[in-house]
C-alpha cells in the first residue's frame, strides 16, 4: 500500500486501463477551451441537427450548436459534479462518520437520520429536493450530496467502530491523549483507504445521477453543458440526430467506466483482505 | 454457461454499439437537403390548436409538465356574427379520406400532448382538459368550422328590435349522460360559474350590462343595457373557462374547486380517468344528434368508435415510436422535428394545425427595464424572427412571420404599423434607445420553461438578442408550473415565452394580452389608446368596420407594443393510415371518424 | 430469532419518525404555494387565502405535521390537489406495474450479475475476469434512459419485437404482460446486474481463498461442485445485502424507465406530481417508498440471520 498508485497500477491492469482513460478524459476537460472551436453556448439555428461532418465533427444539436465542442467543455461541468460530491461526501462523511463512531451518545440519533435519508429512493429523493430548490449546477451537487453522504458516514462510522477497539487507539487514550487528537491523529488517517474507494464510486455515481435528473427535467440548466443535459435535451431527437446523444453517452460511459475500474483497482489493493490473493 | 451469458451479454452489447453508429448515417442522410435544417421540434404542446377551447390560448401543456397556459392571450372571439365567415385557413395535409363506408366499433387510442390534471374545464384552461369537455360537454353555441358560433343547445332564438333582449330556446328532450334533463336553470348556473373569469363574458356583462335568467324550464333570456353584435361571441364555448352547461352538482361548485365528475350532454360519455395514465370515454347511445351535418365542434356528430382513449406517453420519441408500431392510433400535436419520420411512413397520415399557434415575447410592463417603451422598441427593432423560429420550430413549413398581433392566414391579416419595426433586425438603433433609456447592464431575467416544447428555444435566442444589447441576463429554467406561478407576481420576473392557440382567429378583444392590465404582461396602455380601440371595436357595426379598427389596434400594438410579437408556428399532428374521416384541424375531435378493419 | 426479530422492528421505529420529519419538513420549506395551484388560474388572492385555511395551511408547522401524521396513522394519505382523487387511489392501480418491473428487474439482474461474477472469481486475475467485470461496469456507466430509447429503438421500432411503450397488467394474459415488461426491465437490470456481479465476484474471491474450498479441492471436488455448492452458498450473504440495495435502487430507476416507457407506475406518478406540484403526492410517495425500503431492509436482515447463524439474535 506504501509502494501505492504505480506498483497497483502494474499489478491490476483494469486499473491502469480505467486510469488511462480518466487521465485522458481530465486533460480533455481542464484543456477544453483550447480544443474547442466555437462557443459552446452559440445558438446557429441555420445550423441545427446537422450530422457529423468536417466542420462539425459530433454534429450539431437542435439549436445547432456544435456537439464536439458542447461535449469537451461538459466534461468540465460532469467531472465537477463528479469531484465535487465525491469530495463534499468524503469531507461530510468523515466529520459525521467519526463523531458518529466515536462518541456512542450522538450515534443513534446521528445514525437514524442517515437510515431515514437513506430509506429514500434516491432519485426520488434528488428529483423532490431539486424541484424545491430549483435547478443549478450548485444545487445539483448540494443534492446529490445530500443523497450520498449517508452512504460515505456508514462507511467511516463502521471502519471507526472496529478501529476504536485497536490497541494502539486504547494505548492513546491511555496515555491521556485529547479525544479529538486520538479521533485525527490514529483514527482519521486509517479510515481513509475505505473513504477512497467509497469516494470514487459516489464519484461516478453522481455523472449518472446528473444525466438522470438532467432527463427529467431536473439536472444542470442547459445553458451549462455537462454531458446530462446534452443527451438529456438530445434525446427527443435519438431516432432523427442520435449523434447528439451518441458522443455525450460515449464520453459518459468511458468516464464512469474508467472512475469505476479505478475504485474497483483501489479496494482490491488497499483492502488487506483482498490483498492476500495478490 | 456462465461464460455463454456473457458472450450474449456482450454480443449484444456490441450490436447495440453498431446500431446506434450505422442509424446515425442513415439518419443523416434524410435530413440534409433543407438548409435551415430540419425541422423543429417541438410542438407538443401546442394548445393552441386545440385550443380551440380557447382557452385562451396557451399553450397547452406540454408535455410533461402542465402547463398551465393560461389565460391567454389571445382570445377568441369576437365579431363573428357580423362577421362574414373567417377564410378558412387550416389546412390539413393528407385531406383526410372519407372515401370508404364507415364502420361502427372499435377503441382508437390517441395520445394528447400533455398530462391531464383536472378534467373541469371551468377551473383550468389546459387544452387537455378541453379535450375532454369537448367530447363529453356541450354548450349553447360552439364553433363551427369557419371559427362562427353555431348553435348546439340551442333550438332558436331571437333579438328584440332594441336589440336588448336575446331569447333562447333549448332544445327538446336534452339529457345528460345519466339521463336527468337539461334544464334553464342549469345553463344560467353554468354561466353563473365563470362569469367572473371568462374573458368575452366578462366584458359583455361589464360593459353591455348583460344579465342572463331562466325563463320556464326551457329559455334563456340575456338582457343588455347597450346593444352589441357580440353576444354570441360571448357565450360560446371557446372561451377561456367554457361555459360548457353542466348540472347542478357541478355548476354550484365554488369557482376554485374543481369538479371531479364530468357529466355533459356530450356525443361520448366519460367512463374513468387514471390520472397521468388515460381518460377513457365510450359512444353515448342517446345522444341527441343535431340534424345539420357536422362542422368543427358544431352540427350533428356521428360517432362510430365504441370508445376513445387518450393515453398520456410522457416522452415525445416514445409517442413517435407507438405510433409507428401500431400502439395508438394518432397523435395529437408533436415536434415538427419528427415530419420526415411520419411522411416516409406509409402507414401515417399527417396533418398541420394551420392557423396554429402564435407567440411573442411578454414582457413585464411593470418593472424597468421594459415599463419604457424605448427599451421594447429596442428589443423589437433587434429580435431576429427567423432565427427564433428557426431555433423553436426548424422546418419553415411549420412557421411563419406574422405582422398581426392575431393569426396570420386569418381575416386579421395586415402589416398595419409593422413597417420598420417587426423584424427589422437593427442592433446598433436598439443599442441607441437601450442608451437613451440608460438601462445597459441591467438585470434581465428570462423564464424558460424546460418542460415545454418551443419555449425554450425562444427564450435562450431572447437571451441571446438581450445579453447582445447589453443587459445582464439571468436565464432561468424551470418548469412549466414554476413559470405559471412565477409570472403572477411581477416582481420576480422580465421577460417569458408562450403561444396563443386557434383562439387567436376569434380576434382581439379576447387577446388579454393587449388589454391594459389583462394579462400577466400587465401591459399598462399608459396613453389610453388601446382600450379606447377595445371599446370601438366591441362596438363596431360590421366586419368591415371591425378590421379598419382592427388595423388601429394592430398599428398602435407595433406602436406601444404590449409584447414583442415574434409569429407563428404550425405544430403537425398524425394518424395511422387505418383511422378514417379524422379531420383534426382546427380541432382534433373523434366523432365522424372510425377505424377501418 | 423472534426475540431478534421484535428487536429489529423496534429500531425501524425511529427510522421511520426521521422518513417522516424530513419528508414534510422539505415540503414545507419549498418555495411554491400549493394554494396558489389549487385555488386554480384567475383565483383573486382572497380567494388562495380562503383555500389556504380550508387546506390548513395557515396553521403552525407543527401542527399541520401532527395532522399528517394523524392522517397516515388511520391510513389516510392524503388527496391530490389537482385530481382530488385519493391518494391510495392513485397509488394502488400503480403497485402492480412498479412492483412487476422490479421484481423482473431484480431476476434479471440477478441472473445475469451472479453468474458474471461467479466467472470472473473462478478465474480472478485472468483476461475473462477483466473482460467480464469491464463488460458488467460498463453496463453500469450507461444511463438508463439512454439504454431504454436505444432498446425501443432496436427491438420495438426496427425489429418489431416487443412493444414500444405502455403495460399490459397480468389480467390481460401472461405472454402479452412479460413482452411489455421485457424491455423496461432489462434496461433498468442491466446497470444493477452490474452491482450483483461485483459484489459476487468480490465475495467469491475472498470465500475461494479461504481453508475448506482448498479442503474441498485437496479432497477432489469438481471444480463446479466446489464453486457452485460450497462458494456459492457462503457467498450468498452479502449477495442478499446487495439485492436489498438493489431494490432501493430499482425504485429509483423505475422513475426514469417509467418515463421512458410510458408505464403508468408510481415513479411517473411521483416525476408527474413532482412537475406538478402535486404535495400531498410527493409526500406521500416519499413516504410510502421510504417505509417500504424500511421493510424490505428489514426483512433481508431477518433472511441474513437465517443464512448466517453467527449473527447474535
Amino acid at each position: 500500500m506504501i509502494q501505492g498508485p504505480v506498483y497497483a497500477l502494474r499489478r491490476n491492469p483494469n486499473m491502469m486501463l480505467g486510469a488511462v482513460i480518466l487521465a485522458l478524459v481530465m486533460v480533455i476537460a481542464v484543456f477544453s477551451p483550447l480544443l474547442t472551436r466555437t462557443d459552446p453556448s452559440k445558438l446557429s439555428p441555420f445550423e441545427r441537427l446537422e450530422s457529423p461532418r468536417a466542420s462539425h465533427w459530433f454534429g450539431t444539436d437542435h439549436l445547432g450548436r456544435d456537439v464536439f465542442d458542447r461535449t469537451l467543455v461538459g466534461s468540465r461541468i460532469s467531472l465537477l459534479v463528479g469531484f465535487s460530491v465525491g469530495i463534499i461526501t468524503s469531507v461530510a462523511g468523515l466529520a459525521i462518520g467519526l463523531v458518529a463512531g466515536y462518541y456512542r451518545r450522538v450515534d443513534d440519533v446521528i445514525m437514524r437520520f442517515m437510515d431515514g435519508l437513506m430509506a429514500f429512493p434516491s432519485l426520488l429523493l434528488a428529483l423532490a429536493l431539486i424541484s424545491l430548490l430549483g435547478a443549478s449546477v450548485v444545487n445539483v451537487i448540494l443534492v446529490i450530496c445530500v443523497v450520498d453522504t449517508p452512504r460515505m458516514v456508514r462507511v467511516v462510522r463502521g471502519a471507526v467502530l472496529t478501529l476504536r477497539e485497536q490497541q494502539f487507539v486504547e494505548a492513546a487514550n491511555a496515555i491521556g491523549t485529547p479525544a479529538w487528537r486520538v479521533l485525527l491523529r490514529h483514527i482519521a488517517p486509517n479510515t481513509f483507504a475505505p473513504v477512497m474507494v467509497q469516494a470514487t464510486f459516489i464519484f461516478a455515481l453522481a455523472i449518472i445521477v446528473e444525466a438522470n435528473l438532467s432527463f427529467l427535467g431536473a439536472g444542470v440548466p442547459p445553458s451549462i453543458p455537462s454531458w446530462g443535459n446534452i443527451m438529456g435535451e438530445g434525446r427527443t431527437y435519438l431516432q432523427i440526430a442520435v449523434w447528439v446523444t451518441f458522443f455525450p453517452g460515449l464520453f459518459l460511459s468511458f468516464s464512469v467506466l474508467s472512475i469505476n475500474l479505478v475504485g474497483d483497482g483501489l479496494r482490491d489493493t488497499l483492502d488487506p483482505r483482498f490483498s492476500r490473493r495478490a | 454457461m456462465k461464460t455463454a451469458t456473457a458472450y450474449v451479454l456482450i454480443a449484444a452489447m456490441a450490436m447495440l454499439l453498431v446500431a446506434a453508429c450505422g442509424a446515425s448515417e442513415d439518419a443523416m442522410s434524410p435530413a440534409q437537403p433543407a438548409a435551415p435544417a430540419a425541422p423543429a421540434p417541438a410542438p407538443t404542446a401546442m394548445a393552441g390548436a386545440g385550443g380551440g377551447a380557447m382557452m385562451p390560448a396557451q399553450p397547452a401543456e406540454a408535455a410533461p409538465a402542465a402547463p398551465a397556459p393560461t389565460a391567454m392571450p389571445a382570445m377568441p372571439n369576437v365579431v363573428a356574427p357580423i362577421a362574414q365567415p373567417t377564410p378558412r385557413v387550416y389546412s390539413a395535409v393528407p385531406t383526410p379520406m372519407t372515401t370508404g363506408e364507415a364502420r361502427m366499433g372499435g377503441t382508437l387510442k390517441i395520445v394528447p400532448q400533455g398530462s391531464l390534471k383536472s378534467v373541469d374545464p371551468q377551473w383550468t384552461t389546459l387544452i387537455v382538459t378541453a379535450h375532454v369537455a369537448r367530447h363529453t360537454m356541450e354548450g349553447l353555441f360552439q364553433l363551427d368550422e369557419s371559427f362562427s358560433p353555431s348553435p348546439m343547445l340551442v333550438d332558436n332564438w331571437s333579438v328584440s328590435d332594441d336589440g336588448l333582449t336575446w331569447m333562447f330556446d333549448l332544445r327538446d328532450g336534452l339529457k345528460y349522460h345519466d339521463g336527468r334533463a337539461v334544464t334553464a336553470s342549469d345553463v344560467v348556473g353554468s354561466f353563473d360559474r365563470v362569469k367572473t373569469k371568462a374573458g368575452m363574458y366578462k366584458r359583455l356583462m361589464g360593459e353591455f350590462g348583460a344579465d342572463m335568467t331562466a325563463d320556464g324550464d326551457s329559455s334563456i333570456v340575456i338582457t343588455l343595457t347597450e346593444p352589441t353584435a357580440l353576444v354570441l361571441d360571448s357565450i360560446h364555448t371557446n372561451q377561456s373557462f367554457a361555459p360548457y352547461v353542466l348540472p347542478s352538482e357541478i355548476h354550484t361548485l365554488p369557482q376554485t374547486e374543481s369538479s371531479q365528475t364530468v357529466m355533459g350532454t356530450g356525443p361520448f360519455k366519460f367512463v374513468r380517468w387514471a390520472p397521468g395514465d388515460r381518460w377513457v370515454a365510450e359512444r353515448w347511445v342517446d345522444y341527441a344528434k343535431r340534424d345539420e351535418p357536422t362542422s368543427a365542434l358544431a352540427g350533428g356528430h356521428t360517432v362510430y368508435l365504441d370508445s376513445i382513449e387518450w393515453i398520456e406517453i410522457p416522452d415525445m420519441a416514445s409517442r413517435i415510436a407507438a405510433l409507428a408500431v401500431g400502439q395508438v392510433h394518432a397523435l395529437d400535436e408533436f415536434k415538427a422535428d419528427f415530419v420526415p419520420q411520419i411522411k416516409n411512413n406509409p402507414d401515417l397520415n399527417l396533418f398541420i394545425n394551420k392557423p396554429g399557434n402564435g407567440t411573442a415575447v411578454w414582457v413585464n410592463h411593470l418593472k424597468p427595464p421594459f415599463d419604457d417603451q424605448r427599451v421594447r422598441r429596442a428589443l423589437q427593432l433587434a429580435y431576429p424572427m427567423e432565427r427564433a423560429l428557426t431555433a423553436a420550430v426548424g422546418d419553415p413549413e411549420f412557421w411563419s412571420l406574422c405582422t398581426n398581433y392575431q393569426a396570420c392566414f386569418t381575416r386579421w391579416d395586415t402589416d398595419a404599423g409593422s413597417e420598420g419595426r417587426y423584424n427589422v433586425q437593427d442592433i446598433e438603433a436598439a443599442k441607441a434607445l437601450i442608451a437613451e433609456a440608460g438601462v445597459e447592464g441591467m438585470e434581465v431575467r428570462v423564464m424558460q420553461p424546460l418542460d415545454m416544447p418551443v419555449l425554450p428555444d425562444l427564450a435562450a435566442v431572447t437571451a441571446e438578442v438581450l445579453t447582445e444589447l447589453g443587459f445582464d441576463v439571468d436565464l432561468q429554467p424551470m418548469d412549466w408550473a414554476t413559470l405559471g406561478t412565477r409570472r403572477a407576481d411581477p416582481e420576480l420576473w422580465e421577460a417569458f415565452h408562450t403561444w396563443s392557440g386557434t383562439g387567436r382567429v376569434l380576434g382581439p378583444l379576447t387577446n388579454t394580452s393587449l388589454q391594459k392590465d389583462g394579462w400577466f404582461n400587465r401591459y399598462q396602455d399608459t396613453s389610453g389608446k388601446m382600450t379606447e380601440l377595445m371599446n370601438r371595436f366591441a362596438r363596431a357595426k360590421d366586419a368591415e368596420e371591425q378590421f379598419s379598427i382592427w388595423e388601429e389596434i394592430n398599428a398602435f400594438a407595433f406602436e406601444d407594443m404590449p409584447m414583442i410579437r415574434i409569429g407563428d408556428f404550425y405544430p403537425p399532428l398524425a394518424s395511422r393510415k387505418e383511422v378514417k374521416g379524422w379531420n383534426p384541424i382546427p380541432f382534433p375531435v373523434l366523432w365522424d371518424t372510425w377505424l377501418e378493419e | 430469532m423472534s426475540v431478534y426479530i421484535v428487536r429489529r422492528l423496534l429500531a425501524s421505529i425511529p427510522v421511520i419518525l426521521m422518513v417522516g420529519i424530513i419528508t414534510f419538513s422539505i415540503l414545507h420549506i419549498s418555495p411554491g404555494d400549493p394554494a396558489v395551484l389549487m385555488a386554480g388560474e384567475e383565483a383573486t388572492p382572497e380567494d388562495v387565502e380562503k383555500m389556504r385555511q380550508a387546506l390548513g395551511f395557515d396553521k403552525p408547522f407543527y401542527v399541520q405535521f401532527g395532522v399528517w401524521v394523524g392522517n397516515l396513522l388511520r391510513g389516510d394519505l392524503g388527496t391530490s390537489i389537482f385530481s382530488k382523487h385519493s391518494i391510495a387511489s392513485l397509488m394502488a392501480p400503480r403497485l402492480q406495474p412498479t412492483l412487476s418491473l422490479g421484481l423482473i428487474a431484480i431476476v434479471l439482474s440477478v441472473l445475469m450479475g451472479i453468474p458474471m461474477g461467479v466467472l470472473a472469481a473462478s478465474y480472478a486475475g485472468s483476461l475473462t475476469d477483466r473482460g467480464v467485470m469491464i463488460f458488467a461496469v460498463l453496463g453500469f456507466s450507461v444511463p438508463v434512459f439512454w439504454l431504454g430509447f436505444i432498446f425501443i429503438w432496436l427491438f420495438a421500432v426496427e425489429a418489431r419485437i416487443f412493444p414500444a411503450v405502455g403495460f399490459v397488467p397480468i389480467s390481460e394474459g401472461i405472454l402479452p404482460y412479460l413482452r411489455s415488461l421485457t424491455l423496461p426491465a432489462f434496461a433498468n437490470a442491466i446497470p444493477f446486474s452490474a452491482l450483483v456481479a461485483r459484489m459476487t465476484r468480490s465475495t467469491m474471491v475472498e470465500v475461494l481463498q479461504e481453508d475448506y474450498i482448498r479442503t474441498a479441492r485437496a479432497k477432489g471436488l469438481a471444480e463446479l461442485l466446489v464453486v457452485g455448492r460450497h462458494a456459492l452458498r457462503n457467498a450468498s450473504i452479502p449477495i442478499v445485502t446487495v439485492i436489498g440495495l438493489v431494490f432501493a435502487a430499482l425504485v429509483s430507476g423505475a422513475v426514469v424507465t417509467e418515463t421512458v416507457f410510458a408505464i403508468p407506475g408510481l415513479g411517473r406518478l411521483l416525476v408527474d406530481a413532482v412537475v406538478r406540484r402535486d404535495y400531498p403526492i410527493v409526500q406521500a410517495m416519499l413516504m410510502v417508498t421510504a417505509v417500504a425500503y424500511v421493510f424490505v431492509n428489514l426483512i433481508i436482515d431477518i433472511v441474513y440471520a437465517y443464512l448466517d447463524p453467527r449473527i447474535r439474535y
